[in-house]
């Protein structure tokens, strides 16, 4: 019915074109049902009009033959709609598109009945709609080219020569000419590598036979290759199939005579299909696919697989430092075999096979994608859960018998907590900028200026955008230390470029004192408990 | 009467004459004395100093502008700005007495702390870290005299030491130690051991090893007495513990609660070295009393019998004795009392 639907559809839009008054209007067709909708011109030449004649015509196939097309017209109501609104009535015939001999009686049908067929009365019939006409003989079409004369076999020198068509300097490269002829010329080339007063002559000739061969390479290219079958799905008559999931390869060269044929300058070609058309399932009847799996289980040789042919268009990329050029291959044809026995056809797909197979192809890959970066992200979150799960249980033995001050400094990441009088001697020893973490309560509110009324002899800047200080609360604070030299012998005071702070619940941070509290304060996003 | 006047005058210029050459000689001599003292006991490169003069009614030797570095001349000196030598008794030519005062005494321990490679032999045996807590109390540099005695005595074979030192705003001390055994064998012996040390030679220590055995396994202690008085340090340490000790407020009670986790980390580190629960309570309470209000802190003995310091034994032959390893068996040997 989908099927139906889209063809109308398509119908709908490829026949809305202006015709000459004469001509009846092409209205629907249906390949699958095997008819075509005629509506008939009055004399002024106006198919479209408040009472239509519509004309039927019937291949001699057609399902419509027997089973009469009271069910078929009303689904006409739609393309009524849209290529003819102001239709209420209808007059129709069905005719064979052979003789044009009518099938059935003339019935009508009006909008308001949702265009339901209605006999009518023989003298209702008199003026019956006239038939189809014949149609035209269209010109035949110049036979095309088939596409698999103009392709070459995958083969390694093949594609380099193919390459060579994009890439000029590649065949002026004399490492190429040797290469070629280490493995295709043995004995020639090794009695010519001998002898310099023959080897420019043969190497040039080489490079001429390499220039012809790469002229007479077609666009395209074949590859063969085999890829694993997946289970048969009945209910969309395939198996599961994903050839191009997979990695192809260039055969190589096996024989070669001489060291030079390592010299050329292309080490790999990789490959990969480009967006478009696909493969993404067998499609088989079920007969056949039974008989090949019962074959698969009963012959040891052949395995659960399906030999591939496909012809593509290849596009490619410029070569990178590694040798590597890379290949998009623009998928054309392709043609099933079954595996080790390349005489049993299984299935040629078709060109709307391959465009649906690269939209699924795409989805699924697009799906498979996203799954696989879904189970990516959980997997990192598990991972970055059992750091954490590892973390806090290390912190935990650590601060178990760890003093107030360590357990502090944990309150903002750190390792322990300064002395004040330390870290000023420290500074003035070893020069400033020298870092430290203090708990201190302050004396006033603010963001900078902000003097430590305990333990004294600081003063704090908050140079982050966080809250500001609050007087008389207390803070774990970490930052930058600058001193200053006391005179006469009193002590230095500091002041602190404050980067990181953390307001305490209680006063001094006791809130610290416990280190469960502390340890799940900083992992909240695991369940720990010391147990674990 | 002219004639008296002129008589007497004359006397007086005579006298004031002899004084004078007898000063400028007897500093002429001081020079030399100092000189060949230094070179004698290898102290010519640790030693500097601008001038040196006598005072022949005080008995005295005063080195003026005196740098003091390690034995090889390196090392951030201590500088003091006289050096006072008096008190020098000999036998045989042999110094058997000698009292040093230095005044004017300068130690820097911020430049210690910025070089502690170079910090000298004095302040390298105070930590860095504690060195960096003097500096961040405000004792980047520490001034006082300090007075030190030293006396031999050949025959008893008997030495005996006073020190007395006082730092401006920072802490007071005084000490007196007595030790038997000692002679000028023992004296040598222990200066090629402070050698040995130096040189890590095996060679050194083959051949003048088994003396500096011999000598120190002959060491007793016969009296210690260790006395230290607040002159200011209390109150900047009370500061630091509180940051130490996280303790809160200030006066008494700030006072009191850090005197008392002071108690509990010394007799957790007395217990950890397992004292008698006696002389951890005691000595915890003392040290704590200290901390709350400062003022005196003195360890007193009452040796009966000589204690050595040493025994035979170990990898090196010889090794510390109980009485100086173990903190308890020292307090009872010695009978010693931490009193505040």
């Amino acid at each position: 019915m989908l099927r139906n639907g889209i063809a109308l559809a398509l119908a709908c839009c490829v026949l809305a074109t202006p015709v000459s008054a004469a001509e009846p209007h092409r209205l629907a067709f249906s390949k699958r049902l095997g008819v075509d909708v005629f509506a008939l011109p009055n004399e002024q030449g106006e198919w479209c009009r408040s009472e239509m004649t519509l004309s039927l015509a019937l291949s001699k196939d057609s399902p419509l033959m027997t089973s009469g097309i009271e069910s078929f017209v009303p689904k006409l109501g739609p393309v009524f709609a849209q290529e003819c609104p102001k239709a209420e009535k209808a007059l129709v015939q069905a005719y064979k598109a052979e003789n044009r001999e009518p099938t059935g009686a003339t019935y009508s049908a009006t909008k308001t009945a949702g265009w339901a067929l209605e006999k009518v009365s023989k003298e209702q019939a008199a003026l019956p709609a006239p038939p189809p006409p014949m149609p035209k003989q269209k010109p035949k079409p110049k036979p095309a080219i088939p596409i698999a004369s103009l392709a070459y076999s995958a083969s390694a020198w093949n594609m380099i020569l193919a390459y060579s068509k994009t890439k000029e300097d590649l065949l002026a490269d004399e490492n190429t000419i040797r290469a070629y002829a280490g493995t295709h010329d043995c004995g020639a080339f090794s009695d010519a590598s001998r002898n310099e007063f023959k080897i420019k002559d043969y190497l040039t000739n080489i490079r001429s036979q390499l220039k012809a061969k790469a002229d007479a390479l077609g666009p395209y290219v074949k590859i063969a290759f085999r890829s694993k079958l997946g289970t048969y799905e009945p209910n969309k008559g395939a198996f599961n199939f994903e050839p191009l999931s997979k990695t192809i390869s260039i055969p190589g060269e096996k024989e070669h005579c001489s060291r030079d044929w390592r010299q050329t300058p292309i080490r790999l070609f990789t490959l990969s299909w480009k967006p478009g058309n696909g493969i993404y399932g067998l499609p088989l009847e079920k007969a056949q696919a039974e008989a090949y799996v019962q074959k698969i289980v009963d012959d040891y040789w052949t395995k659960r697989a399906v030999d591939l042919e496909v012809i593509a268009k290849p596009i490619f990329l410029p070569m990178d430092s590694d040798g590597k050029v890379h290949v998009e291959l623009e998928l054309l044809e392709a043609r099933a075999y079954e595996s080790n026995d390349a005489r049993r056809h299984l299935h040629t797909f078709t060109e709307a096979e391959l465009i649906e197979g690269g939209r699924a192809w795409a989805s699924a890959k697009a799906q498979a994608e996203k799954a696989q970066m879904k189970a990516e992200a959980e997997r990192q979150q598990a991972e970055e859960q059992a750091t954490q799960m590892r973390q806090a249980r290390n912190d935990y033995r650590r601060l178990q018998y760890a003093s107030l001050g360590t357990k502090i400094a944990y309150l903002v990441g750190n390792e322990k907590l300064d002395t004040l009088t330390t870290a000023l001697g420290k500074s003035l020893a070893v020069g400033d900028n020298y870092p430290a973490t203090f708990l201190v309560q302050a004396g006033k509110a603010g963001k900078t200026g902000v003097e430590a009324s305990w333990p004294g002899r600081l003063t704090l800047n908050l140079m982050t955008d966080v809250p500001e200080f609050e007087k008389g609360k207390w803070y774990v604070v970490a930052g930058i230390m600058e001193v200053q030299e006391g005179n006469n012998g009193t002590p230095p005071t500091g002041k602190m470029r404050v980067v990181i702070t953390k307001q305490c619940v209680q006063d001094m941070c006791a809130e610290a004192e416990d280190p469960i509290t502390i340890i799940r304060d900083r992992y909240p996003d695991i369940d720990w408990s010391p147990e674990h | 009467m002219n004639k008296k006047l002129i008589g007497v005058l004359g006397a007086i210029a005579v006298l004031l004459g002899g004084y004078f050459a007898l000063s400028s000689w007897a500093s002429e001599q001081a020079v030399r004395e100092v000189r060949i003292a230094l070179l004698e006991s290898n102290l010519d490169r640790a030693v500097r100093y601008r001038d040196v003069s006598a005072s022949l009614l005080g008995g005295s030797v005063t080195l003026h502008d005196v740098e003091i570095r390690d034995a090889d001349g390196r090392g951030n000196p201590v500088t003091a700005a006289r050096v006072v030598v008096s008190d020098i008794e000999k036998d045989h030519d042999q110094l058997t007495a000698i009292r040093l005062r230095f005044e004017g005494l300068n130690i820097s321990v911020l430049e210690s702390a910025r070089r502690p490679d170079d910090a000298g032999a004095l302040l390298r045996l105070v930590s860095l870290d504690t060195r960096y807590e003097l500096i961040g109390m405000g004792y980047s540099n520490l001034n006082g005299t300090v007075e030190v005695y030293g006396q031999i005595d050949p025959d008893l074979r008997e030495a005996r030491a006073e020190i007395e030192a006082d730092f401006d705003g920072f802490q007071a001390m005084s000490g007196e130690l007595a030790m038997s055994g000692v002679d000028r064998d023992v004296l040598k012996a222990l200066i090629d051991a402070q050698q040995l040390l130096a040189s890590q030679s095996i060679f050194s220590f083959l051949s003048k090893g088994p003396q500096v055995i011999e000598a120190a396994s002959r060491l007793e202690l016969m009296d210690l007495q260790l006395s230290i008085e607040d002159r200011g340090l209390h109150d900047r340490l009370q500061t630091t513990l509180a940051e130490k000790y996280l303790v809160p407020g200030d006066g008494d009670q700030r006072a009191l609660e850090i005197a008392e986790l002071a108690k509990r980390d010394v007799v957790n580190e007395l217990f950890r070295r397992d004292s008698d629960p006696r002389i951890i309570q005691d000595v915890a309470k003392q040290v704590s009393g200290y901390v709350e209000t400062g003022g005196t802190l003195s360890l007193t003995t009452n040796i009966a019998h000589p204690l050595p310091l040493f025994e035979r034994g170990g990898m090196l032959g010889i090794k510390p004795a109980p009485v100086i390893q173990n903190f308890e068996r020292f307090m009872l040997l010695a009978d010693a009392r931490l009193e505040h």
